[in-house]
């Protein structure tokens, strides 16, 4: 063995030199059992909540207000024309408050993702996402997939389904907290869905007037 | 998903393996060195002193031959660091600058015309129309300070992947004024793009294309530039006399 | 001794300069010391652009341009701020990708131009201004200290900052129009802005 060489016992010899750096390594050592006794660092299963349609729920990114379902194939004609498989458009009218500083994108993966997710018979839904296809403004039917930050907006995110019969009268779907997390790995903040879950019973209504889209004359 | 994996301090995997990895001595191959000669070098003689063993130092013994193999090791290790950092750093250096960089004009044969990857191109004419010029068809003028520029080429194609080209002005500060951008897309004898691919029975591309260009008044363009996305690389410049 | 410390400092270093590489990749760039800050009436430069800011207007509903059939005013959840901008290049045809092109509010807020209007950006050339309207909505309470963020987002000479415009607008958080009418684009005569 060379002198001077980096081995296990010179190591240990090092850290175990003095009285100090004893006393230092064995705290460190308990560590994990102080936490351990004063209660640890928490579950780390989700929470989950149930919460009636039209109450706020702060999902993190953003303030999700579930209100009401609908079911119909009287808007986005084109869209649901040519999406295989479509029978209908699930609607759900939702008012959302981005609290963030940049724009979310109501209908593609991202904080968005597990926002809320309608809770359907498996094939119902023409895409497995839970996401949104489209996203439309109920005030005036105009593009809505974009939750500015700041700015309170009522929307209809729409799913394509296979059978508008297969949806009950009351839709159940749960929505997910987004945690504003940091991947060393990818060296950025990202949103990721893992958080407390809510559990919402939505009362189906009719299509908001400014989505209707008359059938066109060919 | 991009939390990194847990990495368990592993002190025996970790700190042992160099000295594993290392040449066994062989006492018997290693002659007695007077110890006045390891320390009349000033170099090894600082890294034999102890680092992190705590007895005493331990007396110079003969091991020159292992110390050199540590020290051929360590420069390797470093070389290897520094090649492989350099490499990590260069790599858009390497992938897309220097790429971008080599395309080169094809050559021009005496005729003036170009040929790359099937499509041979000749220039016709390069024209300045002026500020106010008389086109058919169309309301259409240069706005103020800007002049018009007729391009005429002359296209014969092979390559099936073309469909249409660009055609740029090029003037000696590298300015690209493109064909057929911020002018008036119908004015009658001028093409609406340039067609660069195989000839469809019912076209009625004619041999000779004229584009118009808008240039700003002051610019003087010395060539033609032709490019497509459909070349895998370089493409053809042709002089304006 | 000297040498372990030499070893502790060594490995302490290399740390303390990961941490600072990793800091400044994530928080300094783009938006680093490379940022050129303009005013309205100003040409800014955004390499290879060069932008200028002509006028910025507030208002509670636009009216859509270029449309066949002219739609109905369209309104917001927040306020309109319509941007009278044009733009050149220095080099070749280009257009301003959307993405680049932000209303970042006194508090860090950033607001993208609005899908819901059809412009989002168009082609200019060298030396060839266009000029245009770009629509944002923004909340009501970010109108006070708004500046377009004009980033061209192009990696001229590969993975470096490159060069963005910043232009304060000093809209008056007062005087939001009834309606604008947002305008076409135009090719503007040399000089023109």
């Amino acid at each position: 063995m060379e002198a001077g060489a980096i081995t296990v016992r010179t190591v240990l010899a090092l850290l175990l030199a003095t009285w100090p750096r004893r006393l230092v390594l064995g705290g460190l050592l308990l560590v994990p059992v102080v936490v351990g006794a004063l209660g640890g660092f928490g579950t780390a299963e989700p929470r989950t909540f149930d919460v009636a349609p039209g109450q706020d729920v702060d999902l993190g990114p953003m303030v999700v207000r579930p209100i009401a379902f609908f079911v119909s194939d009287e808007t986005q004609r084109t869209t649901l024309e040519i999406t295989d498989g479509a029978e209908a458009w699930l609607g759900v009218v939702v008012e959302v408050e981005n609290h963030t500083e940049e724009a979310i994108t109501l209908t593609f993966p991202g904080p968005a993702s597990d926002a809320l997710a309608p809770q359907l018979p498996a094939g119902t839904l023409v895409t497995g996402a839970s996401v949104a296809k489209e996203a439309y403004r109920v005030d005036d039917g105009t593009m809505g997939s974009v939750a500015l930050p700041g700015v309170r907006t009522q929307v209809a995110l729409l799913w394509p389904i296979t059978d508008a019969d297969a949806v009950p009268d009351v839709l159940p779907a749960s929505m997910t907290e987004s945690l504003w997390t940091f991947g060393p790995m990818s060296n950025e903040h990202q949103w990721m869905s893992l958080g407390d879950v809510w559990h919402v019973e939505l009362p189906r209504t009719e299509l908001p007037p400014a989505l209707f889209e008359p059938e066109e004359d060919l | 998903m991009s939390e990194p994996p847990q990495e368990q301090p592993r002190p025996e995997a970790e700190i042992d393996t160099p000295p594993r990895g290392l040449p066994q001595p062989e006492p018997a191959a290693q002659p007695p060195v007077p110890a006045a000669d390891s320390g009349a070098a000033p170099g090894p003689g600082a890294g034999a002193a102890p680092v992190w063993g705590a007895g005493p130092p331990a007396p110079p013994t003969p091991q020159r031959r292992r110390a050199s193999t540590v020290h051929v090791l360590q420069v390797i290790a470093l070389v290897v660091g520094l090649v492989g950092t350099g490499w990590i750093s260069s790599e858009h250096f390497r992938t897309v600058w220097l790429g971008s960089e080599r395309d080169e004009p094809v050559a021009v044969d005496g005729a003036g015309a170009a040929t790359h990857e099937g499509l041979t191109v000749s220039l016709v004419e390069a024209t300045d129309l002026g500020a106010t010029p008389s086109l058919p068809g169309t309301d259409w003028q240069p706005p103020s300070g800007f002049h018009a520029w007729r391009v005429v080429l002359d296209a014969e194609s092979t390559n099936p992947d073309l469909f249409a080209c660009d055609v740029a002005l090029v003037d000696g500060g590298g300015r690209h004024f493109v064909a057929n951008l911020f002018v008036d897309s119908f004015v009658d004898g001028f093409e609406w793009t340039f067609s660069c691919g195989v000839p469809e029975p019912d076209d009625d591309v004619p041999a000779q294309q004229a584009l118009l260009v808008l240039v700003p008044a002051d610019a003087e363009p010395t060539a033609v530039e032709i490019t497509s996305t459909g070349f895998s690389s370089g493409y053809i410049e042709l002089e304006i006399d | 001794m000297r040498r372990r410390w030499m070893i502790v400092g060594l490995a302490a270093l290399a740390v303390v300069l990961g941490i600072a590489t990793n800091v400044a990749d994530a928080r300094l760039l783009p938006y680093g010391p490379t940022s050129s800050t303009g005013a309205i009436g100003e040409d800014a430069g955004a390499y290879p652009f060069t932008v200028h800011v002509s006028q910025a207007q507030a208002a509670h509903t636009v009216l859509v341009c270029c449309r066949f059939e002219t739609p109905p005013p369209t309104g917001t959840d927040g306020v309109w701020v319509v941007v009278t901008l044009s733009y050149a290049t220095a080099d070749r045809p280009r257009g301003a990708s959307g993405t680049g092109l932000v209303l970042r509010s006194a508090d860090g807020r950033e607001f993208p131009v609005s899908n819901r209007t059809g412009s989002g950006g168009w082609l200019a050339g060298p030396d060839i201004w266009v000029r245009g309207d770009l629509a944002f909505e923004v909340a009501p309470d970010a109108l006070e200290g708004l500046t377009l963020v004009f980033d061209p987002g192009i990696q001229l000479y590969g993975p470096m900052p490159t060069q963005y415009a910043r232009i304060p607008l000093d809209l008056d958080p007062g005087a939001v129009l009834d309606v604008i009418e947002l305008s076409e684009e135009q090719i503007l005569g040399a000089g023109e802005r």
